[in-house]
């Protein structure tokens, strides 16, 4: 303690000290995005039970649409109905006020919805069946239509035994299903040590995309998903939005959830994986195509400008992150 | 003891058992109350939050300084914490405390409010690092603008200056050929010519002017932006107010000359300030967050709520050592209670015992009576049947002598009466002589007469054979007292009431006195006797012989009325052994009542009808020699009891021969 001249400037010394000793436990990668797990295993039984709910209208009050209206597993798991309208559709031909995302990988998201609205897929699925956008139904409508269903309860009997078809047997389903919707893709592979699972365009792609700053956002194991930012975070997205047409409802991001003045605009930073299949982009759907999307996000979240060759490359990379599941 | 007071004795008991085990459950289940497992999994869970907790600010504090290069080790704790809370929540749920639930509450509020500046803290770090690794680039691509812009203004100049010197010498021999042209106008046109030329030159060089001009401020641009990124970076490096006022300063005064800036730097320009101003202020935000992020008190919650457990852990050990010490005091009264009443009752019991021994005496002694009894009735019974039969026997050559004896009787006064008439006549004839001749001749015609009736006596007493029929009687009543001597004798054979010792004896001789006895049952019977070469056998013959009676007897009730037939049949069963098959063609045992006629006072017959020796007795009697009885019997087809006696019976025998059942026999 004679070293020092304050407890306080002893502890800090310490904890650097502590930060600056590489911890054997916590290994640090040198990228960035890591690799998606390769370990993961779910029950066969309740990822086939969730797969069967996913496509089952019932869940809508009118039985219009099912999970599967709006993310459509053969192409990316986000919306494609939406023929120049952008925005999703629900229950009774609602509108919503967010373009949908991809269910894809959503389980390694820290939060779910734009807003970061639901704190687990459960809590999720519980917010579009009572959602007026989205199912606009009530879990006691939901399981009694489902419970109706003799098959569908004798399999629910099965895979949840002295349960049955219940509100939480219903989302523990659909949560695991939803939690097995896992994509690699080459650059899985690349980050693996396949220094040839990309091309050298590509390579350099990604070399761009962590030297204009991109990854400050679009990091970790899902490419984003894993933290909040203001959209404008360099130049103000919303007054030249506003510009050109009125600012809706969702715009206001996280501000619908939190109600506080530093979260308006504030969104979840979505995961780049298959982004290339997930057109249009943003909450709202406002960049049809993934060249108008990074433009966008140079001069609003960058602030800065780049050759258009640097962004070319850029969306070369963005397309390895495409899961190999898909045909590219 | 009456009914009422027992059972209110065993409701006292059992109430007082009943509270005694209740206290007992009481304070056992209080002194195990505390429940270490829960315990030690919440006060775990706590230390997990806790340990989780510090790794998370670890980690915020990696991403700072770029350790962390993505922001996943910030949000993988979520689930966990959130798991943790809800395992922590059920662990405490039995405790029902409020302050802990409160506790836990703030824990996860705390860890809610944590994640925010967390968020916060991404988003800013985020920013601040993309504002961090641009500011460089931004200013080398200004410099480059600049120097660009610079190098094109002062060559901008020169070539004005180089067209201006052309045009006034075009203007010059513009003049000096208007000084030589004829034409006026001419000349005066090709003047306004060169001059409009000379105009437009001077106009298109006030650009030039202003680019100059540009140029000179671009370069002290330059020199201000590199003075601020500088600023900036120290303030990023090693932030004071000073610098951070300066460098504000410095922005604000770069913004309001922006518009006098060449228009080629002036968007790279605004955008290296907007990173700039916002390099000032998220490193302001970014120190104040992390110290928000430090000062958030999960630890100081959780060790809140730890220490609540701890607490209430060890309040409830100290009650559960409370406890703990009553159930030993408890269970030592019980102890003490429990030996007492073992003294008692075992003091009781010695007492009882010696009670019960004697009631057991008294009552194995009244039984031993009362069997002695029984034996004794069934003996007086069989001895009365056998003197039935014995009377039968006697009787009736009784009788015969009897009735002899009452001929004789009347036969003795005839003779009585010749003897009578006999004395007179000799009195008379032994008188001395009378004189008187009418007296003579009464008595001479008085002993004619005597003499007469002497001689019809005399007559009477031969014709009738009196004395041949007295002496016929005499005989008949020797032939009748012999025959009931030889059944006395008989009799004695088969009591033996003259000795009771064990003998060696012969059973068909015992057998065939039996039947004698037996006699008057066995009239109208069939009787085979199958006697066998037998050997002698060691026995008390008299009891063998009842029990052959009883058999006998047995198997005359059990027969038809008519055609019975028994067989009875001797042989060796083994060397050692004889059997006696007594086999009746009598109405045979029913099955189900075979097992019962060993017992003591079973009989198929009516009430009050003598019984002789029951199966039971019998039993015993052949198994005191050592000896078994079976039956075999076919319902309709008659029934089979044997005895099988060994030749040498046990040495008990001996021992209790003639003190008990044959004691009984003699004293009968």
């Amino acid at each position: 303690m004679r070293h020092f001249p304050t407890p306080a400037l002893y502890r800090a010394a310490c904890l650097l000290a502590a930060l600056l000793v590489p911890t054997p436990i916590l290994a640090q990668s040198d990228e960035p995005i890591t690799p998606l797990p390769q370990n993961l295993k779910f029950d066969p039984a309740k990822v086939a039970l969730g797969a069967r709910l996913f496509s089952d209208v019932r869940f809508a009050r009118d039985n219009s649409v099912s999970c599967m209206s709006c993310h459509n597993l053969a192409k990316g798991g986000s919306d494609t109905r939406v023929d120049g309208k952008v925005l999703s559709t629900g229950a009774a031909g609602v509108r919503h006020i967010f373009n949908t995302p991809t269910v894809y990988n959503s389980g390694f998201n820290f939060r779910q919805q734009w807003t970061g609205g639901a704190e687990s897929l459960e809590a999720l699925i519980d917010a579009v069946v009572n959602g007026k956008r989205v199912f606009n139904s009530s879990w006691p409508e939901v399981v009694g239509k489902l419970a109706a269903d003799k098959d569908l309860a004798a399999s629910f009997n099965k895979v949840y035994p002295g349960q049955g078809v219940t509100k939480v047997s219903i989302s523990d389903a659909l949560a695991v299903f939803q939690r097995s919707l896992i994509t690699p893709a080459r650059f899985d592979r690349y980050l693996r040590g396949d220094a040839n699972a990309i091309s050298a365009d590509e390579r350099r792609g990604y070399e761009r995309f962590k030297a204009y700053g991109c990854v400050g956002c679009h990091q970790g194991v899902n490419v984003g998903g894993n933290m909040f930012q203001r959209f404008g975070a360099m130049n103000d997205y919303f007054a030249d939005r506003a510009k050109s047409g009125a600012l809706t409802e969702g715009d206001k991001g996280r501000y619908l959830v939190t109600k506080k003045d530093e979260d308006m605009h504030v969104f979840k930073v979505p995961s780049l994986r298959n982004v290339a299949l997930t057109a249009p982009y943003f909450h709202n759907g406002s960049a049809p195509t993934l060249e108008d999307a990074v433009d966008v996000m140079f001069r609003y979240q960058l602030g800065r400008t780049a050759p258009a060759d640097d962004k070319a490359l850029i969306i070369k990379f963005l397309k390895t992150l495409t899961g190999e599941q898909f045909k590219e | 003891m009456n009914l009422p007071k027992v059972t209110s004795r065993v409701a006292f008991v059992l109430v007082m058992l009943a509270g005694l085990t209740a206290g007992l459950v009481y304070l056992y289940v209080n002194s195990r109350a505390v429940k270490a497992d829960d315990q030690n999994d919440a006060l775990n869970l706590l230390k997990d939050i806790k340990q989780m907790d510090s790794d998370w600010s670890a980690n915020v504090l990696r991403s700072h300084t770029d350790i962390n290069l993505n922001y996943d080790s910030l949000t993988e704790p979520l689930r966990p914490f959130a798991d943790a809370i809800v395992a922590l929540q059920a662990k405490v749920a039995v405790l029902n405390d409020a302050d802990i639930d409160r506790g836990i509450k703030d824990i996860r509020e705390t860890i809610a409010g944590k994640t925010v500046l967390i968020d916060a803290f991404k988003a800013q770090n985020s920013l601040y690092k993309n504002s961090l690794r641009y500011v460089p680039t931004a200013h080398r691509d200004i410099q480059i603008r600049v120097r660009s812009e610079r190098d094109a203004g002062l060559s901008s100049e020169a070539f004005t200056r180089r067209e201006t010197t052309r045009a006034f010498a075009e203007l010059e021999e513009s003049v000096a050929a208007a000084g030589k042209s004829e034409v006026e106008a001419d000349a005066q046109r090709r003047i306004e010519q060169a001059l409009a030329r000379m105009r437009s030159k001077v106009k298109s060089a006030s650009p030039t002017d202003i680019a100059t001009r540009a140029s000179v401020s671009a370069m002290d641009l330059e020199g201000g932006v590199s003075a601020l990124v500088d600023e900036t970076l120290r303030y990023s490096a090693a932030p004071d107010r000073e610098t951070a006022e300066a460098v504000r300063g410095g922005i604000d005064r770069m913004r309001t000359g922006a518009p006098g800036y060449p228009a080629s730097v002036r968007e790279p320009v605004a955008n290296l300030l907007s990173h700039l101003d916002t390099l000032l202020r998220l490193r302001f935000k970014q120190t104040e967050l992390l110290r928000q992020i430090a000062q958030i008190p999960v630890a100081s919650r959780v060790d809140a709520v730890s220490a609540l457990l701890t607490q209430r852990f060890s309040a409830e050990l100290t009650t559960q050592f409370k406890f703990q010490r009553y159930l030993l005091a408890y269970s030592a009264l019980v102890l003490l209670m429990v030996a007492g009443s073992i003294a008692f009752i075992l003091y009781r019991n010695g007492t009882e015992r010696r009670r019960l021994t004697t009631l057991v005496d008294q009552q194995t002694a009244a039984l031993k009576e009362s069997e002695v009894q029984l034996i004794h009735t069934q003996k007086m019974s069989a001895i009365g049947e056998m003197v039935a039969g014995v009377a039968h026997e006697v009787n009736t050559p009784l009788a015969a002598v009897k009735s002899g004896l009452q001929s004789m009787r009347e036969l003795i006064a005839d003779i009585d009466n010749y003897f009578d008439a006999s004395g007179k006549f000799l009195e008379l004839c032994v008188l001395p002589k009378l004189a008187d001749e009418t007296a003579r001749n009464h008595r001479t015609s008085e002993i004619a007469n005597q003499y007469k009736a002497l001689r019809r006596l005399g007559e009477e007493i031969k014709s009738f054979e009196t004395l041949a029929v007295m002496a016929q009687l005499m005989d008949d009543g020797i032939d009748s007292v012999e025959h009931i001597y030889s059944v006395v004798v008989n009799m004695l054979n088969f009591c033996r009431l003259d000795s009771t010792k064990i003998i060696s004896c012969n059973v068909e001789t015992g057998i065939d006195s039996t039947l004698i006895i037996a006699n008057h049952l066995l009239r109208s019977i069939k009787l085979s006797k199958l006697y066998g070469d037998t050997q002698l056998i060691h026995c008390d013959i008299a009891q063998i012989n009842q029990v052959v009676l009883n058999l006998v007897k047995n198997a005359v009730q059990a027969l038809p009325e008519f055609g019975g037939a028994i067989d009875i049949r001797t042989f060796m069963y083994k060397p050692e052994e004889v059997q006696i098959d007594i086999t009746d063609n009598g109405t045979g045992i029913a099955p189900d009542v075979l097992p019962k006629i060993w017992d003591p006072f079973f009989t198929t017959k009516g009430e009050g009808v003598g019984t002789g020796l029951g199966l039971s007795t019998c039993r015993k009697i052949i198994a005191a020699h050592g000896g078994r009885m079976n039956v075999e019997s076919t319902v309709g087809r008659g029934t089979t009891f044997s005895v099988i006696l060994p030749v040498v019976p046990p040495a008990s025998l001996f021992e209790r021969h003639g003190q008990q059942i044959g004691s009984q026999l003699v004293t009968a």
